[in-house]
């Protein structure tokens, strides 16, 4: 039990640092527990453990670990056991250094084990859930590796559903996420570099990547932000995807994320790049383009046609869902003469007594959307009805019975949500796109909304993401650049990595030929 | 200060657009009348031009699916004129894009209709792909009120007519973008559908049949829907309609039906002469024979092929006189071919042409083939 000082926390880790900073690691056991005591003051966690063998002379070792991340039985069965009982000689007590040698080689059963002296590194094995077995009489410590802590099993990802395809899903730990991608990549050449992110929380972070297939200087674009992330903590890729990205300011992501493996490897496949920290379920992948928002790992093991009809479905959803209520104002307050005749009667019929303008009455009823689509994620499942039936009877019907909305306004704003439930990944840009373009065309008619798209397309085609130009594969006509853009062309078509981004290694295989049929 | 300098034009941008959209047509739909259609008559009292407006009535309600109507009638000098002057009417701005049928009554046509035309294809908000009709009845705007016992929009209605038309080839397809076409041209006379009111026990009908000739832009006279027909053959604008066709003994017995049909129109100098040659070929289906002899009684379907091209020859060679003898109004467009096809004489006559068209040799040959009899190939045969 750590003996609890009386000291204010805050001036304590002011202490910690300094001390582990510049002092060094002392031969006498008590005061490197003290020492450790010191530091980790007023955190209730901390278990220091002293154990002693008598067989032969006196050896006291202590045991400095942080409860609940360690695995009790694996200290108890690997570390403590064993060095009670072993029957050391009388000689090998009295040599520190060597009997930390043999204790290191032969008593303790454990397969990740380090030599340290540094205190500094100590602290941090520390509370990363190692644990430090100190001898009484050596400067210096075993750090053993015997981490265990609870964790999530491995569950389908409950974001990125697929019918057909691998269930599994990120976790929150980094370890077991790694696991995932090695298990589907039996090969060498798969690469996994750690480092940690964040000046307090210090946050493993691993780059993952196919040495020969993963460009260099991506790589070293990716370290050099990495290096240059200046923030204490970090929950979530969603951190560093704002860290790191390219054009800050711009409502569309330049970083993928997903919750599965299998998305993750077929993009490193293709010659991307992953990073995955501990502590969330979502991989980062880079570089990241336009297409790859239509993109669900479930097209690739699906018949292609099936596939491209759904991928067509996303790219119109997309467009639709920007589009339709800036059309609908467009037609209906600007180019009456364009809407036929009939359809015009009956939205000039549904709309009178209707006390707003039109495009008041579009952005009232784009906004209880939102507002009802805000609830249904954060509310608990339980009162998940309640929600469904304020938006569909009070809000829809009720609105239009009492002539705050006329009906034609509820289509166009239901068609607006549904077209945009279709691309999850866009939900944040399509939303603000279409206020835009509704805002655009409020001013100028059919006129502004074809400006405002013209902006969004220039803005899209400005971007990029680690150097590859955003709409990359957009607007070529070469089939190897749209195999997987708006289409996804069969697998033994797709004989060539994605333009630019798998530049290293353009060949997946060796011809386009179909493959042989048996 | 670069970014500063951005932000400023960004500014000036928005600012500037602005500017530009300042007095757009903006409109809500629910404050505006949607014009249907519109009948222009001659104000018996003073002599003006009468307006009498049909437009959309939108009620309201969720429950009524048909949209209701009412109609405004003022007279003034000019068309404009009395259009702004509406609006102190109806209290809401007229909005013209989608009217679809402009009726004038015989009277206005008479006496030159490009007085009160040329609003209608000068205004930006007129379409100029509305029908032009001409009424038979005494004045135009009684068609238009026709809607107060058939509960219907007249002039969509008509203009639904006129996209049938061609099942029935009885009247002349006009917009107004081709009238005012036809206006300017020379070697071209305009025409125009005829619009009467049906009445045949039971409630009054409009019906669209025959066609109104104009000589430059005043209406000289009108063809009935047969010879309205032959002139479509001439036209080449046939794409449907009945041929009926006597037996032996000369009472009406076969229907064909025309499927198709082509007009080749020639003009040729034969002997010095300027002679203008039509072919006609029509493809078409026997749909009806009342009798029930059928073809036994030695009728070949050669025989009813020859009876029809001879007559349809006729017809249309009748109607040709007709135009050129009381009208003088070349409105087969006989002129522009020879502009077309004898430049060099077309330069020679066109100062002269309404003269040169009145006494020109036309020869007509026609060939009416049958093709198919429908789904069976015999005639009702009779039991005992």
């Amino acid at each position: 039990v750590t003996a609890v000082k009386s000291k204010d926390a805050a001036m304590n880790s002011e202490a910690a640092g300094k001390i582990s900073s510049y002092q060094a690691l002392s031969s006498s056991l008590d005061e490197t527990l003290a020492l450790f005591r010191k530091i980790f003051n007023n955190d209730g966690t901390l278990r220091v453990r002293v154990i002693e063998n008598k067989h032969g002379g006196t050896v006291r070792c202590g045991l400095v670990y942080v409860d609940g991340m360690i695995d009790r039985d694996l200290i108890q069965n690997g570390i403590t056991r064993p060095v009670m009982t072993y029957e050391f000689t009388e000689e090998e007590s009295g040599n520190p250094a060597e009997l930390m040698e043999k204790i290191r080689m032969e008593v303790i059963n454990i397969s990740d084990i380090m030599v340290s002296t540094e205190l500094d590194e100590l602290v941090g094995a520390v509370v990363s859930g190692k644990t430090v077995f100190l001898l009484d009489g050596y400067a210096g410590a075993l750090n053993i590796n015997a981490q265990g802590w609870e964790t999530r099993a491995v569950e389908e990802p409950t974001t990125e559903k697929s019918v057909r395809g691998p269930r599994e899903g990120f976790t929150e730990s980094l370890l077991i996420n790694l696991t995932l991608i090695r298990r589907r990549v039996q090969n060498s050449d798969l690469k996994f570099v750690f480092t940690d992110i964040g000046t307090r929380t210090k946050t493993q972070a691993c780059i993952c990547y196919m040495e020969s297939l993963a460009s260099p200087d991506i790589l070293k674009e990716l370290y050099d932000r990495l290096e240059r992330v200046e923030i204490d903590h970090i929950l979530d890729t969603g951190y560093l995807a704002e860290l790191i990205r390219d054009e800050p300011y711009s409502p569309f992501e330049t970083m993928g994320s997903t919750e599965r493996p299998d998305a993750v490897v077929g993009k490193i496949m293709e010659g991307r790049i992953a990073l995955l920290i501990e502590g969330t379920p979502f991989a980062l992948t880079l570089p990241y383009v336009f297409v790859e928002n239509f993109q669900a790992s479930e097209d690739y093991y699906i018949n292609y046609y099936f596939a491209s009809f759904n991928r067509l479905l996303r790219v119109l959803g997309a467009f639709l869902s920007i589009s339709i209520p800036a059309g609908y104002v467009a037609l209906v307050t600007y180019a009456q003469e364009m809407v036929p005749t009939l359809l015009l009667l009956s939205i000039a019929n549904a709309r009178l007594a209707v006390p707003f303008p039109t495009v008041v009455e579009a952005l009232i009823m784009l906004t209880i959307f939102e507002v009802l689509r805000e609830a249904g994620a954060r509310i608990p499942t339980s009162i998940g009805q309640a929600v469904s039936i304020v938006g569909a009877l009070v809000l829809g019907q009720a609105a239009v019975d009492a002539r705050i909305v006329s009906a034609p306004m509820v289509i166009v704003v239901g068609l607006t949500g549904i077209t945009t439930l279709l691309n999850p990944r866009l939900t944040g840009p399509l939303i603000i796109v279409r206020l835009l373009l509704l805002c655009s065309t409020f001013f100028l008619g059919i006129y502004g909304y074809f400006f405002g798209l013209l902006g969004v397309v220039i803005h899209l085609m400005s971007l990029r993401s680690f150097g590859v130009s955003y709409m990359l594969g957009v607007g070529s006509i070469r089939p190897q650049d749209i195999k997987d853009t708006a289409v996804r062309a069969p697998w033994w078509d797709m004989y060539l990595r994605p333009a630019v981004i798998g530049a290293r290694n353009m060949k997946r295989k060796p011809s386009k030929k179909p493959a042989k049929r048996l | 200060m670069n970014s500063l300098r951005r932000a400023a034009s960004v500014l000036i941008s928005l600012l500037l657009l602005l500017s530009i959209s300042g007095c757009w047509n903006y409109a809500e739909v629910d404050d505006m009348s949607i014009v249907a259609g519109v009948a222009i008559d001659k104000n018996k009292a003073d002599g003006k031009l009468l307006l009498t407006v049909e437009m959309i009535d939108s009620t309201g309600g969720m429950d009524k699916t048909q949209a209701g109507f009412k109609m405004i009638s003022l007279s003034g000098d000019t068309m404009f004129e009395i259009v702004r002057n509406l609006i102190s009417m109806t209290g809401k701005k007229l909005f013209w894009s989608h009217a679809k049928s402009i009726i004038l009554s015989e009277e206005v046509a008479r006496e030159g209709i490009v007085k009160v035309i040329d609003w209608y294809s000068r205004d930006t908000e007129t379409r100029s792909d509305v029908f032009i009709f001409v009424s038979g009845e005494k004045t135009a705007r009684e068609v238009l009120n026709l809607n107060s016992s058939t509960k219907e929009i007249i002039s969509f209605e008509l203009a639904q007519m006129m996209r049938d038309e061609k099942h029935t080839s009885s009247a002349p397809v006009v917009d107004i973008w081709e009238f005012l076409d036809k206006l300017e041209a020379s070697g071209y006379n305009a025409v125009a559908p005829m619009i009467y009111i049906h009445e045949q026990k039971g409630p009054k009908k409009e019906r669209v049949e025959g066609t109104a000739i104009f000589v430059k832009d005043r209406m000289v006279g009108s063809l009935d829907g047969e010879e309205t027909k032959n002139i479509l053959f001439i036209k080449n604008d046939i794409e449907g309609g009945v041929l009926a066709v006597d037996d032996k003994h000369g009472t009406p017995a076969y229907s064909l039906e025309i499927i198709s049909n082509q007009t080749k129109l020639k003009p040729k100098m034969v002997d010095g002469e300027l002679q203008i040659q039509i072919q006609t070929l029509t493809k078409t289906g026997l749909d009806e024979v009342m009798t029930a002899e059928g073809f036994l009684e030695g009728e070949s379907i050669q025989d009813i092929e020859q009876r029809a091209s001879e007559r349809l020859q006729a017809d249309i060679l009748a109607v040709i006189h007709k135009l050129q003898q009381k009208y003088d109004a070349d409105i087969f467009g006989f002129g522009e071919a020879v502009r077309e096809n004898q430049p060099k004489i077309w330069a020679k006559v066109k100062d002269r042409w309404p003269e040169v068209f009145a006494d020109l040799d036309v020869t007509v040959s026609s060939k009416v083939t049958i093709q198919s009899s429908a789904k069976t190939s015999r005639a009702i045969k009779l039991g005992d």
